[in-house]
Formats: structure tokens, C-alpha cells, sequence
């Protein structure tokens, strides 16, 4: 070895050996305050030859910080497994030592060693928020999310086609006087329309005019029923609108939280005023469809949530396929619908914007 | 005082046992002028954990137990590599010897003698820091901890006598006769392996990462617990543990059954070509 290299070598040597006689500096400096204060949310376990004090431990999820003390007169390791699985651990604690873990726990059950391996273990739950010791519910990553945002868009420019070919035929039938196809054009424009719900306050600018005003189709359809010097007129801009808006959805993949947030709104809205039946019925058409394509993945995060959803729509589909619907009794199952839709949202980790 | 004390013994003898057996195998390779780097690794490596360890207390941090396993695993399975290799490399080297041709060694030693060596160097250095990191901690909390001074001596003089440990057996080892050195600390080398191949599937399941086959043996925690002072002897040579799981078990049979013989009859494809060239 060169005389180069061992200079080199001791050099460094000697660099560390400062380095740890500065950090042992500091440490003596600071000791009682790096000292932690015992008590304060600290969760206090007693270690004995035989057994934990105490045995069975309820904890809050998160992080919560554990104070082992080993009161046996061996040396001890203190674990907490789930099954077979080491969560977490310390080893090497002697006796009448202290030492403190922070693990992350999950929700769950788990068992705490108790001195030696051999011993009864103890008894260690972790609650969530709830109380409950479910399992947090895992979103899905962006992957998963590819699969039924790709469809959903698949779905609006199908929409959005039959919106604009309709309209078109509708200006069209008008300006013929075939007041009877213009209205069934109408008609099926305002449905392919009304299932865009949850997409539309991505295109404001060419869906506003298609919503309301003289060349909204309600406003259309409406004008079918006198003679409306205007109604063609009406009817091209709405065709032209119908267009550009066509055009837009194809033009853009909406994201996953935009659609099931949009999805959420249409709820929302419709809770506050159902307005007409058909009109609504389309509407929760297109929440359907968001719902339906998300569904093995809601599934998935959360079994007790998509069972919900799924009660809740079928009760508001059925209330709305009535030949009367009771607009009294719409509004709560439409606002439980609009709760199990926000809960949707955090289920599939999209509350938060990224 | 006495459980602090064993605790550092294990934890040094650990490391000091690769420390003795690699400088005592650069010595018998006529590579003497390695040592230094030898001891050079090793005060980086304390220090380097002496660091690292009152940082960690400065910051009031958790030690992150989990890494410090998988760290363990890796260098461990490493060093039972390294070892292994040590001691085939050993037993082409002495017959070598045995038919006079010690030049050859000193050919093959200079080809090779750079990178063997820093790996050797390598491997002393991640021994000493594998153990070192949780000792310091393990030390700090003695003093911080005790009430007198008891401990935190008992762990201080722990750690001096694993390291009088690995010096008895860079002695014992320089001192054997080449041939001698060979045959004996050979299957000493091969069992010490053995220990850490089974002590790193045990940190691997710490780690988290290995959870198969984990029912427990045999307990003999109460006849002869890891606390208790041959138990922790035990246990820093030859990686013993009181309540072993199946796959520790079967992974340390299977390595000797398999190390052995080779080691004594050489492979057993090497006679059948023999047979056809004759």
C-alpha cells in the first residue's frame, strides 16, 4: 500500500474523529432536552419476565409513539406481528431500560411479544378515526384509474356525437316544418345531453348556450308549440353550439377526478331541485355510467361503499322510473346519493387535488 | 451490569470475528501489507457509526430498526460469499503449496491481490458497520439510562473483550501452520458462515421481507438463553439462537451439508472427469 493512500486513510480518520468529537460536543450540550418527557400521548408497556403490562393495548392509528420498559432481568426483544409479519420492532433492550418505537400502524390487530419469545404474547389494536379496526381503504393508483377514464371518455364523444347529429337534424326538420321530427330530434338531443351532466363544466363555453337562453334545447322544445318566427334561427345556433361542443369532447380526456367529482355535482344539483323527471332521470344516466365504470375499483377500496352506491342509485333510479315521482321524497335519496358520491371521491383517492 | 456487557460482547464479536478471520487470511496469503487498510476500515466504520449514532439522538429520531435489518441481511449474506470463497480459495492455495510450487501462489496472489484485497477490505468495513450503528445506540442509552456508571461500563467492557475476541483469532489464526490453517479453521470458517447465512434469513423476517417457514424448532431459552454468558459466546461465533425457525434451521444444515463435503472431497464431478482422462 502506497505511503499516499495511508495518508489519505489517516486523514480521514482523523476528519471523522473531529466530526464525532463535535457531534459528542453537542450531544452532552443538548442531553436533557434530546432527553424525551415521558407521558405525553407516549404509550407506557411494562415488559416482565412473563408477560406486558398492560396486555391488551387499544391505540390510535398513525404513529402512535410506544414506551417499552423491560422490569425483567433479562435482555429482552419487544415486537408487534401480524401473523408471522414483523411490524415493528427493538431489540437488544436490558434491564431497566426504556426504549421508545414510533411504528406507522394500520388499522388492524396486531400481537405484542411479551419477554421472551416463548411467553403469552399481548393484545395490540389499532382503531382508526371511526373506532372501527378495519383496514383503511386503499385507492387505487393512477394505473388502475387509466382503464375507466379511457372508457368514460369513449362514452361522452358517443354523447356528444348524438348530441350534435341531433341538433343538426332537429335545425334541419325545422326549417322543413316537420315539427314532429324536429321534436323528436329535440328530444333525443336533450337526453344525450342531459347524460353529459357530469362532463359539461369542463366545456362551459359551448354547452352554457345548449343550457339555457333562447337557444337552449328546453327552449326549443318549447317553441315547437306555436309557430316562433325565431325557432330556426334558435335551432342553427344550438346545432352550431351542439358542434363545437362535439368537437371539444373528443378534443379532451377529461380526468379521473373531474369526472367523478362532475358526477358528484350533477347529484348535488339535481338535490337541491330535481326539476323534470325525464330531465333528471337522464342526468342520473350519466352518473350511472361514471358509477358503473368505476365500480371495481370503488369495489375494491372500499366493498361497504360500493354496495351503498349501488342501493342508493337503484333507489333513485326506480323513484324516477315512477310515472309520478314524488319530488318530496326524491330529494333525501338524491342528497344520500350526493354523500355516498363525495364518499366515492375520497375512496378512490381523488379529494385531494393533485 | 452483566446484560449490557453480553449484549456488546454479541454485537462485537460479530463484527470482530470477520475482522480477525480476513486479517489473519491477508496475513497467510503473504498480504500483510493490507492490514492497515484492514485497521484503517475498521475506525472509519466506528466512527463513522459513532456519528451516525449520537446524530440519531441529537435529532431525538426512532432508529429505523427495519432498515438496519435489511442492512444486516445483505452485508451478512455477502460475508458468508466472501468467507465461502475464502476457504476454497484457501484449499486450492495449500495444495498448491503441498506440491512445492509456492511461486504459483505468489503469481496468482499478485493478479488477483488488488481487487481480493479491497474486496477483503470491503467486507471488514460493512462488518464493523452493520454491528456498529446499533451499538452506538445500544451504548448511548446506557450511559443516558443508568442510574450510575455501571452499565454503561459493562457495555464499554463488552465491546473491549469482542474486540480481544477478534484478536485471539487473528492470533490463532496467523500462528497455525499453513496446512493446518487450512484443514481446521477452514470448517471453522465454513460453520461461522453457516451462523450468518441463518442470521441474515432471521434479519431478512425482521426486515419484513421473508415470511415463509417460520415456525420455531426447538426452544432453549431456558436451557440456554441468548442472555446467558456461553449463550451470547455462542451466539457471536456461531450465530446461535435460542428459539431458531424452521427456515434458519434448514437454510444452516443445508449450507454445511452441502459446504462439507465439498470441501473435503472436492466436487463430485472433478473424479468422474479424472476417470475418463486415465
Amino acid at each position: 500500500m502506497s505511503n499516499r493512500l495511508k495518508l489519505l486513510l489517516l486523514g480521514a480518520i482523523g476528519v471523522l474523529a473531529l466530526v464525532v468529537v463535535a457531534l459528542g460536543v453537542v450531544y452532552v450540550a443538548l442531553r436533557p432536552a434530546a432527553r424525551p418527557v415521558t407521558g405525553n400521548g407516549a404509550i407506557a408497556v411494562e415488559v416482565s419476565d412473563k408477560t406486558c403490562t398492560p396486555d391488551r393495548l387499544v391505540v390510535p392509528a398513525g404513529a402512535p409513539e410506544f414506551q417499552i420498559r423491560n422490569v425483567s432481568d433479562h435482555a429482552i426483544e419487544w415486537e408487534i406481528l401480524s401473523g408471522v409479519l414483523v411490524v415493528a420492532e427493538r431489540e437488544n433492550i436490558a434491564p431497566g431500560f426504556t426504549v421508545t418505537l414510533t411504528p406507522r400502524l394500520e388499522p388492524g390487530t396486531y400481537q405484542m411479544t411479551c419477554g421472551l419469545l416463548s411467553n403469552p404474547r399481548g393484545t395490540l389494536n389499532v382503531v382508526a378515526a371511526d373506532g372501527s379496526t378495519n383496514a383503511l381503504p386503499k385507492p387505487p393508483s393512477l394505473v388502475d384509474l387509466v382503464g375507466p377514464t379511457a372508457e368514460y371518455r369513449v362514452f361522452a364523444i358517443g354523447a356528444a356525437q348524438q348530441l350534435a347529429n341531433a341538433t343538426s337534424l332537429a335545425a334541419k326538420a325545422l326549417k322543413a316544418g316537420d315539427t314532429a321530427a324536429a321534436r323528436t330530434q329535440l328530444e333525443a338531443a336533450d337526453a344525450a345531453f342531459a347524460q353529459l351532466s357530469p362532463v359539461l363544466h369542463l366545456f362551459q363555453q359551448d354547452a352554457a348556450p345548449l343550457a339555457s337562453g333562447p337557444t337552449s334545447l328546453a327552449s326549443l322544445v318549447k317553441s315547437l308549440e306555436g309557430a316562433s318566427a325565431s325557432a330556426a334561427g334558435n335551432a342553427d345556433a344550438a346545432a352550431h353550439s351542439a358542434t363545437a361542443l362535439a368537437g371539444a369532447v373528443s378534443a379532451t380526456t377529461a380526468a379521473p377526478r373531474e369526472i367523478v367529482a362532475g358526477a358528484g355535482d350533477t347529484v348535488a344539483a339535481l338535490a337541491g331541485n330535481p326539476g323534470d323527471p325525464a330531465d333528471a332521470a337522464n342526468r342520473i344516466k350519466g352518473v350511472r355510467k361514471v358509477v358503473d365504470l368505476f365500480q371495481p375499483l370503488t369495489a375494491r377500496a372500499d366493498k361497504a361503499l360500493a354496495a351503498k352506491i349501488d342501493t342508493d342509485l337503484g333507489a333513485v333510479e326506480a323513484a324516477l322510473a315512477r310515472p309520478q315521482p314524488d319530488a318530496a321524497a326524491l330529494k333525501p335519496q338524491l342528497a344520500d346519493l350526493g354523500a355516498d358520491m363525495t364518499d366515492l371521491l375520497s375512496a378512490l383517492g381523488l379529494n385531494t387535488v393533485s | 451490569m452483566l446484560v449490557p456487557f453480553l449484549i456488546m460482547l454479541r454485537e462485537g464479536i460479530e463484527a470482530s470475528l470477520i475482522v480477525g478471520i480476513v486479517a489473519s487470511y491477508l496475513v497467510k496469503t503473504n498480504r500483510r501489507n493490507w492490514l492497515f487498510a484492514v485497521w484503517a476500515g475498521v475506525a472509519i466504520a466506528v466512527l463513522l457509526c459513532a456519528a451516525a449514532g449520537l446524530l440519531l439522538a441529537i435529532i431525538g429520531g426512532d432508529f429505523p430498526q427495519k432498515q438496519q435489518e435489511f442492512f444486516e441481511a445483505v452485508i451478512g449474506l455477502v460475508a458468508v460469499f466472501m468467507l465461502t470463497s475464502m476457504v476454497f480459495w484457501m484449499k486450492k492455495a495449500s495444495r498448491t503449496i503441498s506440491t512445492g510450487l509456492r511461486n504459483e501462489i505468489d503469481a496468482a496472489l499478485s493478479a488477483t491481490n488488488h481487487h481480493h484485497g479491497i474486496a477483503l477490505v470491503g467486507l471488514v468495513f460493512f462488518a464493523v458497520a452493520r454491528e456498529g450503528f446499533e451499538s452506538m445506540v445500544f451504548l448511548l442509552a446506557t450511559f443516558q439510562q443508568s442510574s450510575g456508571l455501571w452499565a454503561g461500563a459493562g457495555a464499554v467492557l463488552g465491546l473491549v473483550c469482542a474486540a480481544i475476541v477478534g484478536f485471539a483469532i487473528y492470533w490463532g489464526g496467523v500462528k497455525i501452520n499453513l496446512s493446518h490453517f487450512f484443514r481446521w479453521t477452514a470448517v471453522f470458517i465454513l460453520i461461522v458462515a453457516a451462523g450468518l447465512l441463518a442470521g441474515s434469513v432471521r434479519a431478512l423476517h425482521e426486515a419484513g421481507l421473508w415470511n415463509g417457514l417460520q415456525q420455531v424448532v426447538f426452544d432453549w431459552s431456558h436451557a440456554l438463553p441468548m442472555d446467558s454468558p456461553l449463550g451470547t459466546f455462542l451466539a457471536g461465533i456461531l450465530g446461535y439462537q435460542d428459539m431458531p425457525t424452521a427456515s434458519e434451521v434448514i437454510v444452516y444444515l443445508v449450507f454445511l451439508v452441502v459446504a462439507l463435503p465439498i470441501f473435503f472431497f472436492g466436487l463430485p464431478v472433478l473424479p468422474a472427469r479424472h476417470r475418463n482422462a486415465t
